[in-house]
């Protein structure tokens, strides 16, 4: 393909502040446009970027100036979006998570086929360069078959500016539906996909927000391969004290300075200040990219005969012979989606992570609230390998 | 009156428990008892004092009031039954027996008798475990929501006899490594499981034991705990925990330890020998910070609680406070606990039914593993 993948981005909010600015000097990828129900946030995009904003994503899609849509509004209009992306005849690059329920995953699966179009898992750490390293060590079969992996993550996710919706578990908010996609993601992905079952317990402990601030669920694959996953996204311990400080953009907290104490919030934020704030101090605090590489909490790897786990530039792989320090290269951050949508349309493949990786993604995050309210395992039938 | 301790089995764990000797008032080491002659002899030569050729002739003796049963887990439950059928006090280590029948008969035979039966080497006897336990039963940070542990150690690595890396003996992870870290979670928990769900992995081609688990427990009280445990030793969790481990140690470097693979079990002679690299002579003494059994990391409703090398991290809306935590009395916590118990007229705490209960969270976790399915407990006590 000689010509530029002309991208629109559905959804000025928080997910754009990190997307909007990542196409730059990405080749073949272009921004073209964006979408937005709020007068102030299109001014703001066309006044930045001199390319039209459009006041609604159907409009957007009606464009023949876009050829792909990234769908970054809220969760529970991903569905909508997307379907009419697809129909206008758009690739789309959809947030984690895919969508609320499965039946909505189906529909948009279904009408990117019909369409003939790419549907892009997007946000997704597959997309993270360690994590990827550490699937190529598992696939390279140098230490043998995954066995168990674990991962942690300690964060304030709930203390963060929240919208009504983003804490309202009906609309996919709470932690499961916004935090598990990423845990998820990359403990399916390492451990090749499949998992067959689910048991999981997630709790609503914050007096302050009636929805999911923790979880743990312990995911089997096929083979008696097991993964457990601990998330606590409180506010109150923050993993990067076991990550040498490095956080989720491969920013460094300084050795020895302490994390910024906030007061506690009481509940959620109304749009104009919570998109305030987007715009000044959240991206730099959470999102920032730092010199090191991205840490999404604290996952080890357990193989046959090694383990696997983040160093601060990249890996540390364990094996009888030692520890052997492997270094990863920077991937292109927030770009990675828009690079995979531009390779796999030139070469004429399937894009990874798909649509059926997402939905498979959210049957587990599913799994995870319903074995929780329900207490017991919940089988799985919708799971796809790691491509 | 001092209480006069016999212990059977001069093992392994006899190392730390005879320096826990040292220093106890009211407790004094009174004979052992092992089937190995030379144990015995070098035994009697280090304390001067009688050493008995089985357990059961240990129990007879009128010089011993309460005999520690440090032998093999499959002989738990005869040995608990010899000392408390001759009206001796039992500190028994952990796991109290490979089955649940087992305990009921080693409970019962306590009972009977009116003797004491103490879970020995229970890590609830760690006092940074102790301190965890006090501030979640305060209450000052809310209830405790989720106990999230992870273990890495090179435990399939360590000089193992066959009967060491034999599932249906007791061996393996989950019966060896996996007491440790229930116990600690129950405590901190309450102690009241409910059911649970866990997987676990014999990976290592010349051990066919479990050297890998992992389980989600849920408890009655609504906690929830995601422990695994990973001995293959490749990734050691000391790197998470300051370089510290179990006896307060620490470890520079723990990510450039190296040692050769094991093949396979050595035999007493090898494990126990003179000449034996990894003899119990040689074991490491206790280290001067806090006891780390792998990392546990203990959510609240209004805060979160871990170990630091010298107490706890307690973290809340305050910010990040550190407290100090007394220093681990080793394996001498089981004696004073017995002494304490016998002259306060009150059961010792861990008891024989917290060790049962701990039993039956192992042995359901085998379960599930094996069924691919959840294992409801029934057997479960609460902290006291």
């Amino acid at each position: 393909m000689d010509k530029e993948l002309r991208i629109g981005v559905a959804g000025i909010g928080s997910a754009a502040a990190q997307i909007l600015p990542s196409f730059k000097g990405v080749k073949g990828v272009a921004l073209a446009g964006a979408a937005d129900v709020r007068a102030d946030a299109r001014a703001e995009f066309h006044k930045a970027y001199d390319l039209p904003a459009f006041d609604t994503v159907a409009a957007m899609c009606r464009s023949s100036a876009i050829d792909a849509v990234w769908v970054a509004t809220p969760n529970t209009t991903h569905c909508e979006h997307v379907l009419a992306a697809a129909e206008a005849g758009k690739h789309v690059i959809c947030e984690k998570p895919m969508a609320v329920t499965l039946d909505e995953c189906d529909r948009m699966i279904a009408a990117a086929a019909r369409a003939g179009v790419q549907l892009v898992q997007g946000h997704s750490k597959i997309f993270d360069a360690p994590i990827r390293a550490m699937r190529e060590v598992v696939t390279s079969g140098r230490i043998g078959r995954v066995i168990q992996i674990n991962s942690w993550n300690f964060n304030d996710w709930l203390q963060r500016p929240r919208l009504a919706s983003e804490v309202d578990t009906r609309l996919g908010g709470g932690l499961v539906y916004r935090q598990g996609p990423h845990m998820v993601d990359l403990v399916r992905y390492i451990a090749g996909g499949m998992a067959t079952s689910v048991r999981g317990m997630a709790g609503r402990w914050d007096p302050h927000f009636d929805t999911e601030g923790n979880f743990s669920a312990l995911l089997e694959f096929e083979g008696g391969v097991a993964a457990s996953l601990g998330f606590n996204g409180y506010g109150y311990f923050d993993v990067t004290d076991l990550t040498w400080g490095i956080g989720e953009g491969g920013q460094q907290r300084p050795e020895g300075a302490p994390r910024k104490l906030k007061p506690r919030r009481t509940g959620p934020m109304e749009m104009e200040d919570k998109y305030r704030y987007v715009a000044t101090t959240a991206q730099t605090e959470t999102y920032a990219r730092g010199s090191r590489m991205p840490f999404f909490g604290l996952t080890v790897v357990s193989c046959e005969r090694g383990a696997i786990r983040q160093s601060p530039d990249g890996l540390y792989v364990y094996t009888e012979a030692g520890c052997e320090e492997v270094p990863v290269v920077r991937g292109p951050g927030r770009a990675a989606e828009a690079v995979e949508l531009r390779d796999a349309l030139a070469q004429g493949r399937t894009v990874f992570p798909d649509g059926r990786w997402g939905r498979a993604t959210l049957e587990v995050c599913l799994a995870i609230m319903d074995s929780s309210r329900q207490h017991r395992d919940i089988p799985l039938s919708r799971q796809v390998p790691s491509a | 009156m001092t209480l006069r301790v016999g212990i059977a089995g001069l093992g392994a764990p006899s190392v730390q428990i005879l320096r826990g000797f040292a220093g106890v008032d009211g407790v004094a080491l009174a004979a052992a008892a092992d089937l190995r002659q030379e144990a015995r002899a070098e035994f009697t030569r280090t304390y001067d004092l009688p050493a008995f050729d089985s357990v059961e002739a240990m129990a007879r003796s009128a010089s011993v009031d309460a005999v520690w049963v440090a032998t093999p887990s499959q002989l738990h439950c005869a040995h608990t039954l010899a000392a408390a059928e001759h009206g001796k006090h039992v500190i028994c280590e952990k796991p109290l027996a490979l089955s649940l029948e087992d305990c009921d008969r080693m409970i019962a035979a306590a009972d009977r008798a009116r003797v004491q039966l103490v879970l020995g080497h229970s890590k609830i006897f760690d006092t940074p475990i102790r301190a965890i336990g006090r501030i979640v039963a305060g209450g000052s940070i809310g209830a405790v929501v989720q106990i999230d542990s992870w273990l890495f150690n090179d435990w399939l690595q360590r000089p193992r006899l066959a009967a060491e890396l034999d599932s249906s003996l007791g061996g393996g992870v989950v019966l060896r490594q996996g007491p440790h870290q229930v116990d600690i979670v129950r405590h901190i928990a309450g102690g009241l499981g409910r059911e649970l769900r866990a997987t676990a992995g014999c990976w290592d081609p010349h051990f066919p034991t479990e050297g890998n688990y992992a389980c989600l427990l849920e408890f009655e009280n609504g906690a929830v705990a995601n422990f695994s445990c990973n001995g293959y030793g490749y990734f050691d969790v000391r790197e998470l925990t300051w370089g510290i481990g179990v006896v307060g140690r620490q470890e520079n470097d723990p990510r450039s330890a190296r040692r050769r693979r094991r093949t396979g079990p050595l035999s007493v002679d090898e494990k126990y020998g003179a000449a034996a690299s990894d003899s119990p002579a040689r074991a490491e003494g206790r280290g001067t910070f806090m006891p780390f059994f792998g990392l546990t990391i203990v959510s609240c409703e209004r805060g979160v609680i871990r170990q630091s090398p010298t107490g706890l991290y307690l973290s809340t809306e305050q910010g990040c406070e550190e407290i100090a935590v007394e220093p681990s009395l080793g394996q001498a916590a089981e004696l004073i606990e017995l002494r304490d118990a016998v002259a306060e007229g009150r059961p010792a705490f861990p008891d024989g039914r917290w060790g049962r209960a701990t039993v039956e969270v192992c042995l359901a976790m085998l379960r599930s593993a094996r069924e691919h399915r959840a294992v409801p407990l029934a057997r479960q006590v609460a902290r006291s």
